[in-house]
């Protein structure tokens, strides 16, 4: 009998030269301390963003947060070729239809504008939610034509709560992966799938505050007065980063169904994303846009392990400099011993890639590219033929 | 390296669990966009992630688990960490969520920020016991605590916890409490002691000599009260009722101190010589 496969481990070891990748109220560098010395931290918020981003654009679906849906029902709406002023009495009467409370966007001079419906709970839902509550109002045209114009949050709608909840409870690969919540429509929360860690340095950092001064070119040609155009400071920090997160299987079947072909795809994306992704904080200031050193995942039938701890202690560079190489042995030294004190039974497969020469025995087979651990990984988890996971 | 157990306490059956990671956050007064934390896991924060790993959903009845006492031992206390999160920056103040309030954001920027504390570089030792009667309870505990039904986290799901969870069970777990590795590097809490906090007295301890010094404080009376005894975890019905707290200060010089790899060995050589793991653990 095989041993279901349950969560799946992603750990990262990622060197970030010189940048600002999410910043704190006053512009610094978000720290932590950890093992007695202050670490840079990149929030587990900051870091989903770029994922989310990233895996958007791989399996080709979007979702839309917005208070705003009922403007944009009414905007489809007129590209169907609606008159516009039904179009966003429609539009209207959908944001005005569900359990969610409302009220109206205000001109300058703070008079509510009619039909201009602002949820006051964002909704969040797959694109083609757009287009199906379109399609609501168009099957009730005849009753939209005869209503009268959405003034007040007290307004009712004309058309079918039931209707319009069911698409506001659609969801897409997105909703599937990340959760959604939104109290106000029944059964429309959806716990995600994914949770992810705050990223922190496997070492002691330090903020660099750099200094600058920009030059005004007028002065300079002319060079009629001294002094720059504009000066400041800006706060940075390099380092080796420790990401860690994990996807619940049971969660994903739980959200999707025993779709698995539809799992197998939704995570292969979000691993990838969780790979390629970077906070594009100050991007432009830094380009810090490196690649992971070392990614190692496991498929385990227990329970999810962080590695965090094998930083508790804070790897120190040897002679040469350099905390990747220290990190990585680091991490495969941990693996290991927890693995031990937890059974090693559990893991249904292991395996790494990476830039390091060295073989991290601790942390299963090595693979060749990110692409083939993410395979192997799945292949473990969910079956090389899918028909026969189920 | 373990001396023997002293006469006078009462073995409770128990199970012994480790709360440490980067970052916890055992929630105490949050309200809305103000997130705090309690300096040690809460019993509802507890008892949340003993629920969670039964499987059982918000609003099941929690009585069996309430029953169950919890004794901290403050491996590592930690340090405040408050965190600035912001959510719908760029637009201004009208377009943006509503508060819980009901009300609009004042300003012209309409960014809301939400202050989320944090507990950072803490580690806790914990022992969650009960009476004769709870034996069964327990050993469900441990195979879901080593099993979980939903993965677990310190207080936000953010906080994944580091390394092993569930230790193992014990007979006398209050015992194991006092000697299991401490997960710290420093010396200094040799002189000013580890700290114990419980819902029950504490003068149950069974002490090692010369750990208590004369004229501290023996946590046969309660030294405030807190209020996060849950009595539901219903979305729409939580709440919760105010306990008594129990402090006490040990001084545990032959106890083995570390961290990262080294405290995780030490921790594995003890578990194994000392501990019961869950049943099903070594497939």
């Amino acid at each position: 009998m095989s041993v279901p496969a349950r969560f799946i481990d992603i750990h990262i070891l990622q060197s970030v030269p010189y940048a600002n990748l999410n910043r704190d109220d006053t512009n610094s560098v978000k720290t932590v301390q950890y093992g007695n010395v202050l670490r840079t931290r990149v929030s587990s918020q900051c870091w989903k963003r770029a994922v989310r981003d990233r895996f958007e654009e791989l399996i080709g679906q979007a979702a839309l947060r917005t208070r705003r849906i009922g403007e944009r029902t009414a905007h489809e709406l007129g590209e169907r070729g609606w008159p516009q002023h039904l179009a966003q009495r429609s539009g209207a009467h959908i944001a005005a239809a569900s359990s969610i409370k409302f009220e109206l966007a205000k001109d300058d001079a703070k008079q509510p504008v009619p039909n201009k419906v602002l949820t006051n709970a964002m909704v969040y839902v797959p694109q083609a939610a757009v287009a199906e509550l379109a399609d609501i109002a168009e099957q009730h045209r005849e009753k939209l034509e005869a209503a009268k114009d959405i003034k007040k949050p007290a307004d009712k709608s004309v058309l079918p709560k039931d209707a319009v909840e069911a698409v506001l409870r659609s969801r897409n690969g997105v909703i599937n992966l990340f959760g959604r919540m939104l109290a106000e429509v029944d059964d429309a929360g959806v716990d995600g799938a994914v949770q992810v860690a705050h990223a922190l340095t496997t070492h002691k950092t330090d903020i660099e505050l750099d200094y600058f001064s920009a030059v005004d070119d007028i002065t300079n040609a002319w060079n009629d007065a001294t002094g720059s155009g504009h000066m400041g400071h800006a706060e940075y920090s390099a380092g080796t980063f420790y990401r860690y997160a994990t996807v619940d299987l049971r969660d994903l079947a739980a959200n999707i169904g025993d779709e698995p072909t539809a799992a197998r795809e939704l995570i292969t994306s979000c691993l990838a994303s969780f790979i390629e992704s970077l906070p594009q904080a100050k991007k432009n200031s830094t380009a810090p846009h490196t690649i992971p050193d070392l990614v190692h995942i496991s498929v385990r039938t227990d329970r999810p392990l962080s590695f965090a701890a094998a930083f508790e202690k804070p790897v120190r560079a040897n002679a040469d400099g350099g905390f990747t190489e220290i990190s990585c042995t680091q991490l495969a030294t941990y693996a290991e011993a927890a693995n031990k004190l937890l059974g090693s039974g559990r893991i249904l497969t292991s395996g790494w890639a990476g830039l390091a020469t060295k073989d991290l025995t601790g942390l299963g087979k090595r693979r060749e590219s990110f692409e083939d651990l993410v395979t192997s990984a799945l292949d473990a988890a969910l079956g090389q033929d899918s028909n026969e996971a189920a | 390296m373990t001396p023997a157990t002293p006469s006078k306490t009462v073995p409770e059956p128990g199970l012994l669990l480790r709360l440490a990671g980067p970052l916890q956050s055992w929630g105490e007064h949050s309200h809305f966009n103000e997130r705090d934390t309690a300096a040690c896991p809460t019993r509802s924060g507890v008892i949340g992630l003993l629920a969670a790993a039964l499987g059982r959903r918000r609003g099941t009845p929690l009585e069996d688990l309430a029953r169950l006492s919890l004794t901290v031992r403050v491996d590592r206390p930690g340090v405040l960490l408050r965190d600035l999160h912001t959510v719908g920056g760029g637009l201004p103040s009208k377009a943006t969520v509503t508060t819980a309030e009901g009300k609009k954001r004042s300003g012209d920027t309409g960014t809301l920020l939400t202050h989320r504390a944090y507990l950072a570089d803490a580690a806790f030792t914990l022992a969650l016991t009960g009476g004769p009667d709870d034996k069964d309870l327990l050993v469900r505990l441990a195979a879901a605590l080593d099993s979980p039904r939903w993965p677990l986290f310190l207080g936000r799901r953010s906080c994944p916890p580091e390394g092993p969870l569930l230790l193992g069970t014990a007979e006398h777990a209050l015992h194991h409490l006092v000697h299991l590795p401490l997960a710290t590097d420093q010396k200094g809490s040799m002189d000013t002691g580890v700290g114990f906090l419980s819902d029950r007295p504490l003068d149950r301890l069974p002490v090692p000599e010369g750990a208590a010094n004369e004229g501290e404080e023996n946590g046969k009376h309660p030294s405030g009260k807190v209020n996060d005894e849950p009595v539901s975890f219903h979305p729409r019905h939580r709440s919760y009722r105010t306990r008594a707290l129990y402090r006490r200060t040990l001084h545990l010089p032959d106890v083995h101190r570390a961290l990262g790899i080294d405290h995780l060995e030490a921790l594995g050589a003890y578990a194994c010589e000392h501990l019961n793991r869950p049943e099903g653990s070594r497939r």
